[in-house]
């Protein structure tokens, strides 16, 4: 997969869960202010990232500082290589 | 008559005002003495002996409120185990599981009633769940396992009370335990709460409450299907929403 893939697959994945819409998916979208998402949504996005790209995340700081959209894509593309 | 309408509302929400508190003190100083009956008994853990407890409380308060106000209470047996759901527009939702037959449920909540100081020592006891400080995923597996056990889980898949009195966006948490533990959700929908004291209210109005159980939706399906418990989270919010329409009608 590529990058734009991955974005593009974790967008996919963002907009069902959460129903949004791709209008709002901008890459300087803020979680909380933007997107309206919460504490509880983030559980949920945890739960869905692991699935789709089998990775862990559980207790990792980096995620605890994602804000953005950017920052999520961000993070999500360096798990991958990490894999 | 204006005067005689302001003279009822203060006396309901005296009566079941006082009525609450009263019996709550009570349930605090009699719960011990209850629990150690249970125990006595061999045939309940510790949290299931406390859920016990939670649930008789509830229904007597369920029973003590409608002398005031009319509840019509849902018919129907809930298959067990399972996922109950309930839509929430107000505080006295979380009463209503003692209108419900099971008395085995655990409640999965955000963090903020695991700090009211009466209500935190129950709660950890009953070993509900907090969705919101354990690390992601712990409050599933901790779902399953009190599934597992026997218990009945119950959500409200809004998070939160919804101020308009239509169903709020849902969270997942409740459909990812349904496919992970293989059960069916129960949607247990509740109208007129919103009425009778909606969120951020303080006094109470009259109301009639309803309650009603849907039929089951079983995990099947959703498990041959990708992201299977989106399909499961929108199909289960459609029926609640179609009822709670007819419910209110």
């Amino acid at each position: 997969m590529t990058d734009p893939e991955v974005i593009q697959h974790v967008n996919d994945l963002l907009a069902e869960e959460f129903e949004l819409t791709f209008d709002q998916m901008r890459p300087e979208a803020l979680f909380k202010e933007d997107l309206e998402l919460d504490s509880l949504d983030a559980v949920d996005m945890v739960i869905i990232l692991e699935q789709a790209f089998k990775f862990k995340i559980k207790k990792n700081e980096a995620f605890k500082r994602i804000r953005s959209l950017n920052d999520l894509h961000k993070f999500v593309l360096e798990k991958k290589k990490e894999l | 008559m204006p005067c005689i309408q302001t003279l009822k509302i203060y006396w309901l929400n005296f009566s079941i005002y006082t009525g609450s508190v009263l019996w709550t003190i009570v349930g605090i100083f009699a719960s011990p003495f209850a629990y150690v009956l249970l125990k006595s008994t061999g045939k309940y853990t510790t949290a299931e002996a406390v859920r016990k407890l939670v649930w008789i409380y509830s229904r007597v308060w369920v029973r003590m409120v409608s002398l005031f106000i009319p509840i019509h209470m849902p018919s129907g047996n809930i298959p067990s185990p399972c996922v109950l759901v309930v839509n929430h527009a107000s505080f006295f939702d979380v009463y209503l599981i003692g209108a419900q037959s099971q008395w085995n449920v655990c409640l999965a909540v955000r963090d903020w009633p695991f700090r009211i100081p009466f209500y935190k020592p129950f709660m950890l006891a009953a070993g509900y769940v907090n969705t919101e400080s354990t690390e992601p995923g712990h409050a599933i597996a901790q779902s399953v396992k009190t599934i597992q056990d026997g218990g009945t889980m119950i959500y409200f898949p809004e998070g939160t009370r919804s101020t308009t009195g239509n169903l709020r966006r849902f969270y997942s948490g409740a459909f990812h335990t349904a496919l992970k533990a293989d059960v069916p959700v129960v949607p247990l929908c509740i109208s007129g709460t919103n009425k009778l004291l909606p969120k951020g209210a303080k006094l109470i109005q009259p109301a009639t409450i309803k309650t009603c159980l849907l039929p089951p939706v079983y995990p099947d399906k959703y498990h041959r299907i990708a992201n299977g418990h989106v399909a499961m989270r929108k199909d289960v919010k459609a029926i609640m929403a179609q009822a709670l329409q007819k419910m209110v009608l």
